[in-house]
């Protein structure tokens, strides 16, 4: 966490990040340009960084969509998940490199404005086969134009987490736009079954992770607890690891119950940052820690340490014998509630 | 994630399921997939005899008895994309044969019935780039 806006707060594991993302990148401009070279040495420069650097951002857009529901799946891949935003910007890098080269080549060198020129050189809307393919790439790269410059914290404070979420909840606007660009365009001009069967492949990987997730995730939503005089059953004592925490569906809900020093303490699951997973964090240094971007929480009274200002829901829970029992009805956020020892 | 969140996504991804397949499906039905074709650093394929042969300023043209044109361009072309097809007997354009993508090599393509030509084509800038007619 920081109290002031930096624009990045590097940190060890942020640094290597960004340098494997910028390894990575190089090293796939610099195969793509060989093997292109390689095969028909006739390519021109401009068409080459357009082709590049278009399949590159199509290859980063996939594996972005794909952070998200691997680390609901398994959490080894949280890391990932950790610094997703510099992949996304990286990833606009690439595609307005796409963009700029393409209005370029293909707009630029005209008498008319060359983003006009992007909507009314083909004038043929009705046809599938002939669809000016370049508008839906042009609405694409907008999308992450807005996604990109508003991808810092500064904005997520200023914009709400519930509006920046879905602001930036476009992406999968634009990665409809960028199928259909692709399909309409590319494969219009240069039939390739191999390229058509790449894009289907990431496609089913892609819809397939998130809709088991999101299934997955829909029957912890549905279970029904055992009720007993108004309180819920939870788990028994042991079933938690210190400085750990279960995740358990309160009314559709979720809410995660730490176990630490002796005691247990309840609070709303949902970090108020990002909407990460606080259940799936640890208590460090007496604060529940985020495992997406380190936000940290008092599990007494669900405040973030001073002078930070976030504030989650708590709940009541109360132990019989060793089994922990907990109260439906959630407490106003930052509401102090004393911890249930045991 | 909200409860709200997760089902947002979930509902997204379902529109998506269905939304993104039914596009491709419709782009690709009306696609045009190339003649079988191959490319040779030079000539003509072997066992195989000219029929009738013709040139222009851009490229050019071979007819063989086995069926198969071979385009041969003289120079890089200045277009963005140069698809070829058939030119039929009326003079109008027919059956799509593939793209040529390098003066470097030769280009062959097979064809199913007499034709009196082809047609080089830019399908970005939508212009006819040539004309070979034997």
């Amino acid at each position: 966490m920081g109290l002031d806006y930096q624009l990045v707060l590097w940190n060890k594991h942020k640094k290597t990040y960004d340098k494997i993302i910028a390894f990575s990148m190089l090293l796939y401009i610099i195969l793509f340009a060989v093997i292109t070279l390689v095969f028909n040495a006739e390519t021109s420069i401009e068409t080459l960084v357009i082709r590049a650097f278009g399949s590159l951002a199509i290859i980063m857009l996939h594996i972005i969509l794909v952070i998200g529901p691997l680390a609901r799946l398994n959490s080894n891949f949280l890391p990932i998940l950790y610094n997703r935003r510099h992949l996304g910007v990286s990833m606009f890098i690439a595609a307005l490199i796409h963009g700029g080269f393409s209005i370029f080549q293909f707009h630029a060198l005209g008498d008319v404005n060359p983003i006009y020129s992007v909507f009314t050189s083909n004038m043929d809307y009705a046809s599938l086969t002939n669809f000016p393919f370049q508008v839906l790439g042009f609405l694409a790269l907008l999308i992450l134009f807005v996604m990109a410059s508003t991808s810092h914290d500064f904005f997520l404070g200023n914009l709400s987490a519930k509006v920046w979420k879905r602001l930036h909840m476009l992406v999968y606007v634009a990665y409809a736009l960028i199928i259909a660009h692709v399909f309409l365009g590319a494969f219009q001009q240069e039939t390739s079954v191999f390229t058509i069967g790449i894009l289907v492949i990431g496609f089913v990987i892609v819809v397939s992770l998130h809709l088991i997730t999101a299934f997955k995730e829909g029957k912890i939503d549905a279970a029904k607890a055992e009720e007993k005089e108004g309180w819920l059953k939870v788990c028994d004592i042991s079933e938690i690891e210190e400085d750990r925490a279960k995740i358990f569906t309160v009314e559709n809900e979720r809410v995660a119950i730490f176990k630490y020093d002796g005691k247990l303490s309840a609070i709303h699951n949902v970090c108020k940052h990002q909407g990460g997973p606080l259940g799936e964090g640890k208590i460090i240094d007496g604060c529940i820690t985020c495992p997406w971007h380190g936000y940290q929480y008092l599990p007494g009274n669900g405040q973030s340490p001073p002078p930070f200002t976030e504030k989650v829901a708590t709940y009541a829970l109360k132990l019989q014998g060793e089994m922990i029992y907990i109260n439906p009805d959630a407490f106003n956020e930052g509401t102090e509630v004393e911890p249930c020892n045991y | 994630m909200t409860s709200g969140l997760r089902k947002a996504h979930k509902y997204i991804w379902l529109a998506l399921t269905i939304v993104i397949p039914t596009v491709m499906a419709f782009a690709i039905k009306d696609l045009q997939f190339p003649a079988k074709n191959t490319q040779t650093k030079t000539g003509i394929p072997r066992n195989s005899a000219v029929v009738k042969g013709v040139e222009n300023d851009v490229a050019w043209l071979i007819l063989t008895k086995y069926q198969t044109i071979s385009v041969n361009l003289k120079s890089p072309l200045k277009h963005p994309s140069s698809l070829v097809y058939e030119l039929n007997k009326d003079g109008s354009q027919g059956r799509f044969l593939g793209q040529l993508t390098n003066s470097m090599i030769v280009h062959h393509f097979e064809i199913e019935k007499p034709i009196s030509g082809i047609i080089i084509y830019d399908a970005l800038k939508e212009s006819e780039i040539t004309k070979l007619t034997f």
